[in-house]
């Protein structure tokens, strides 16, 4: 059918008008927008407990420049994996974070019940609108724990080509971290001592980051756009946790003896000072009438041996002009660093070795409800929940004289519960 | 070997995605009144920015690789 002529003149103006005020949403007539969020995420058997509090402010000045700005604290509480082998023996060992000696019954999972912390980070971020329609943008990143000092700069660049239908973007970015943990840094692959010093050190130890990214992002039809991302990450130093350890064995997978006391031998974690990675990552979004479906992909290798890959899926239902519903899944697996040992046997002292769950080859699973509503204009209310739960394979490992001990995997399942609150000014 | 795979594996990836910036998807694209969906707040890439941001924090502490969405994390005594 074939419209009249002024109508469909004004159809077509309407829709243009439309499209060129919302063109580029930091040019609203509000200001400032402002997100602040009360998180709680706790892990089973009273593990680690988060309260979090984080906001993120968004203001538009001189026309088209944007200025970012974040906070987060957080308060840490709990227990932490130690690193150390489940055991069929009672097991006594000293606190890495200061928190005296620790009995762990048998065939229980050995926990630092000592762990607190807190966590202040705030970052910063300026972004000017070239004349050209580039965006170049640099920004500020700053977080201190009582044990840990961040600080990092960034710069980007962003550029739109073929009728903004396709946006490249670069951008680059350095950090330096200091880490002075508790009680000194421990020297890695020493044993932990009761109550001794002389396996820590008092000087602080550095790690350094270099990110680089490149994306391109292109715009499909009306409805749909993709984004596909390459980025490397360099990081050289101090790449240890020092409040991990692992167990040493003997070769029938009783812990080796101790002396001072002790109930077994433990030996500092060693890792590789250096690591690269690199991340490919690809996200699609596609706009129903009445709904939005978000779908991404990474895949991530690195010289640790760890290749991981994530899929996630978001679906946000309007149900009408004042509310959302957004149920989201994530899949996420990685294989294990080349140098995870679930523990160590005393006649094979391995040079680099870490116990560390999270280097262990594993599945995480994510899902999740979040709804949001609006009060007003400039007002809005929301909530969600999520659970995140991890499974991870055991090890089994051949002693030097044969005989194959097995190592149960730490597995994890955290509940998260946010509370959020957006207004604009 | 193993090096050489995972050198190999950074390049091609860098290679598709140079060509697909110069040479492919030509076709696509949409005409500036046809906006009016992609201009919405929802459909930026990034929309839900602190909720995003709270997640890739989580999981950068309990998960053994991040990044990707922009950099890789870090400024955490958590990972």
């Amino acid at each position: 059918m074939q419209l009249k002529p002024n109508r469909d003149l004004k159809r077509v103006l309407a829709a243009a008008s439309a499209s060129l005020l919302a063109l580029n949403p930091a040019q609203a007539q509000d200001a400032w927008e402002v997100d602040a969020e009360i998180l709680y995420y706790q892990e089973q058997d009273d593990r680690v407990q988060d309260v979090s509090f984080k906001s993120l402010a968004k203001g538009t000045v001189r026309d088209d420049d944007q200025i970012t700005l974040s906070l987060q604290y957080d308060s840490l509480t709990g227990a932490s994996p130690t690193g150390a082998a489940t055991q069929s023996e009672t097991q006594t060992f000293t606190s890495a974070s200061g928190g005296g000696t620790i009995v762990v019954p048998a065939n229980e999972l050995p926990l630092d019940d000592a762990f607190e912390d807190n966590r202040t980070a705030l970052s910063g971020n300026y972004q000017h609108t070239l004349a050209s329609g580039a965006r170049f943008s640099n920004g500020l990143t700053f977080s201190k724990e009582y044990d840990y000092l961040h600080l990092g700069v960034n710069t980007a660049y962003a550029f739109d080509f073929d009728n903004n239908n396709r946006t490249l973007s670069v951008g680059l970015g350095i950090a330096n971290d200091t880490i002075e943990s508790v009680g000194g840094n421990p020297v890695p692959n020493t044993f932990v001592a009761s109550g001794a010093s002389t396996n820590f050190t008092t000087s602080k130890e550095d790690k350094s980051v270099v990110d680089f990214l490149i994306g391109f992002t292109q715009i499909i039809n009306r409805r749909s756009l993709v984004q596909v991302n390459y980025s490397a990450s360099k990081f050289d130093g101090y790449l240890n946790d020092p409040y991990k350890f692992l167990s040493v064995l003997e070769n029938d997978g009783s812990l080796a003896a101790a002396g001072g006391g002790l109930g077994g031998l433990y030996r500092f974690e060693n890792r590789p000072d250096s690591r690269t990675g690199h991340n490919l990552y690809v996200e699609y979004k596609y706009r129903f009438d009445n709904s939005i479906a978000n779908l991404s992909y990474r895949f991530h290798t690195d010289n640790w041996g760890i290749n991981s890959h994530t899929v996630e899926s978001r679906f946000k239902w309007l149900i009408d002009a004042k509310q959302w519903l957004e149920p989201n899944i994530r899949i996420y697996s990685q294989s294990a660093a080349d140098f995870y040992e679930p523990f160590v046997f005393d006649s094979n002292l391995p040079a680099q070795a870490s116990s560390d769950y999270r280097l262990n080859e594993f599945t995480g699973v994510t899902v999740g409800l979040a709804y949001k509503r609006k009060l007003s204009k400039n007002n809005a209310i929301g909530f969600s929940f999520e659970s995140y739960q991890t499974s991870g394979a055991d090890t089994s490992i051949a002693s030097p004289t044969g005989e194959v001990v097995t190592a149960k995997s730490t597995d994890l399942a955290a509940s998260i519960f946010r509370l959020n609150y957006s207004f604009r000014f | 070997m193993i090096n050489q795979y995972r050198f190999l594996s950074g390049r091609l990836c860098l290679v598709c995605l140079v060509t697909a910036v110069l040479t492919g998807c030509s076709g696509l694209g949409v005409k500036p009144w046809d906006r009016d969906l992609l201009a919405q707040p929802e459909m930026q890439i990034g929309s839900d920015g602190l909720r995003i941001a709270v997640d890739e924090h989580i999981y950068f502490s309990k998960e053994a690789t991040s990044g990707g969405r922009g950099f890789g994390g870090g400024g955490c005594g958590c990972n």
